[in-house]
């Protein structure tokens, strides 16, 4: 009869099962459970291995000096404890937590780069996460100063504003060494590609200039992708070659790329464009060349115009690996998408819980809306009806983010 | 005559039943596999410690359904966390690779959305580490990363138990 206990399962049985654990958080807590296990498993992944703690912005001219710190942040489904279910069916809590500039521990916005959500409470308060179901969604990274030290946030003359989507994934160049290292992808203005690597001073920005500017990157199984905003997909190569994913759906205006269900998709955006400002740059920095400012209709360095967009809907497509096309979908099924400014992922109707799924959950950019405006800005594009409804006309999914669930006791 | 034509092998679990399996089966063991290559003489009963005979039915039941291309169908739900504790030893000790990969990632899923005291509590396991141990886990960041990354032990008041 077999006599050993959980605690005693053999090592290697016990490294297998935390390797396949979701995601670091989980790692943590496994590790934490009995000293048996602790020195079974390895620590967790940590993904900005071997770079630095700050880093300048993409330029062309590389006479950066301001750097700015990097930020992970996670996206999480927080479900009750399970002892509080009996009495009603009570809601999840889908948070993005991050530390802040002065590195607090703060509660953000899931979708947005630089709204943080503030608890009521102002005295210190604890929250166990160690006695909570949680799932993690997705993470994102952010370089800059967050919140911004300027009051109108939207309007930010900083130049967080203009950086893309940062991706890190793992350098396999250097995997034979010793050390592994990660790499982070990014989206020059230009619209070229830009990379750092371990051991850069400066992003290098890939000199290929595609027929569309990139709107989108992610990681998919390890490897980093990029789409442009036409639709055609790349993937960079070890060698930052860049090899065809997908060729090109033209169609909407901006292109994103999720993951869901193990499965790559991508995201096209209608969009519509409702008015226009000029806004002066409070400072005279020369972070950024002229002509990069041009492509924003600058007249001279000191201002630029931003364009306010407004999506009117989305189409959805599904990645066809052998035929390099993106083939279109009609139905996400159980499936929500949730768009985000520096993340992107899917979730199960079923796990939210939504009633049905087949939906995408996004933000539109701050410009133009009512700085005064306290919701969240977060709205929902249901494909089968094909159209945008606000996230507070859904009160079961807008539950879902804000206020805190009562069980959480932090409402 | 010679069992070693035969198409079924016998197996003998540690409970005494005898299951007189398919040679294909028999090959997704490499346990067993591994006993009959040994064997020069013709091996006509292979004994299988640590397998009873419910472990057993399960294999064949895993190895029904995928043969038919339906392994996606095959679930441990049922099995509380110790069966599945004793059925992943089982599987591990016959060294079936495709199996050991769906009950490694079935106990991990359990594992998953758990807390701590959750997993100590259903998984039978006692907490050994010493309080200062166990705070020093917590202060510790397990990352090499210092300071931009989450620390979610971070916000957290120290354990009551």
């Amino acid at each position: 009869m077999l006599i050993a206990d959980w605690s005693k399962l053999p090592k290697e049985l016990l490294q297998i099962i935390s390797e396949k654990l979701n995601c670091e958080f989980h790692e943590l807590r496994f590790r934490s459970v009995c000293s048996s296990w602790r020195s079974s498993s390895i620590p967790p992944k940590n993904h900005l291995l071997n770079l630095p703690s700050k880093f300048p912005y993409p330029s062309k001219n590389n006479n950066n000096t301001s750097t700015y710190p990097i930020f992970k942040r996670t996206i999480f489904l927080i479900n009750p404890p399970p002892n509080q279910q009996q009495q009603q069916t009570l809601n999840p809590w889908l948070i993005k937590i991050g530390l802040d500039s002065r590195g607090r521990t703060s509660l953000w916005n899931p979708l947005s780069r630089d709204k943080q959500l503030r608890l009521r409470f102002q005295l210190p308060h604890y929250f166990d996460f160690n006695q909570l179901s949680l799932f993690k969604l997705g993470h994102e990274f952010v370089i800059g100063d967050f919140p911004s030290v300027y009051p109108n946030e939207s309007y930010s003359t900083e130049n967080s504003h203009f950086m893309k989507k940062v991706v890190a994934y793992d350098d396999t160049l250097n995997s034979g060494n010793d050390r592994s290292c990660s790499v982070l992808l990014t989206i020059h203005i230009s619209g070229k590609l830009a990379i750092f690597r371990s051991g850069d001073q400066q992003w290098m920005i890939m000199p290929e200039m595609p027929p569309n500017p990139y709107t989108d990157v992610c990681v998919f199984n390890g490897r980093p992708i990029a789409v442009d905003s036409a639709g055609r997909t790349v993937v960079v190569g070890s060698d930052l070659s860049l090899d065809l994913v997908a060729e090109a759906v033209f169609g909407g205006d901006t292109k994103y790329l999720v993951e869901s269900d193990g499965e790559l998709l991508l995201v096209d955006k209608y969009s519509n464009r409702v008015g226009q400002f000029r806004q002066f740059r409070q400072f005279e920095r020369s972070d950024y060349e002229q002509s990069d400012l041009f492509s924003f209709g600058a007249v001279d360095e000191r201002d630029y115009v931003i364009g306010i967009e407004r999506a009117v809907r989305f189409d959805v497509f599904r990645l066809d690996e052998n035929d390099k096309k993106w083939v279109k979908l009609t139905n996400l099924g159980d499936r929500v998408l949730f768009l985000g400014k520096d993340c992107a992922f899917s979730v199960k109707a079923s796990n939210l819980p939504m009633a049905n799924g087949n939906c995408l959950i996004f933000r539109d950019d701050d410009y133009g809306r009512d700085l005064h405006s306290t919701g969240l800005g977060i709205d929902v594009f249901c494909l089968d009806k094909q159209q945008i409804l606000p996230l507070s006309s859904l009160p079961r999914c807008s539950n879902l983010f804000w206020p805190p669930p009562q069980w959480t006791g932090l409402d | 005559m010679a069992s070693s034509s035969s198409n079924l092998i016998s197996l003998k679990t540690s409970d005494g039943t005898v299951f007189k399996v398919e040679r294909a089966l028999a090959k997704t063991m490499k346990t067993v596999q591994a006993i009959i290559e040994e064997a020069d003489a013709n091996i006509y009963m292979i004994p299988i410690h640590n397998v009873f005979s419910h472990h057993m039915d399960m294999i064949i039941d895993y190895y029904k359904l995928s043969v038919a291309g339906k392994s996606k169908e095959f679930s441990v739900e049922k099995l509380d966390n110790d069966e599945l504790k004793d059925f992943l030893l089982a599987v591990h000790y016959l060294n079936m690779e495709d199996l050991f990969e769906v009950l490694t990632q079935a106990v991990a899923d359990r594992l998953e959305k758990k807390s701590v005291g959750y997993v100590r509590k259903y998984f039978g396991i006692e907490n050994d580490f010493t309080p200062e141990e166990y705070a020093a886990i917590r202060k510790k960041n397990d990352w090499a990363f210092k300071g931009d990354d989450i620390e979610p032990e971070e916000d957290e008041e120290k354990q009551e138990e």
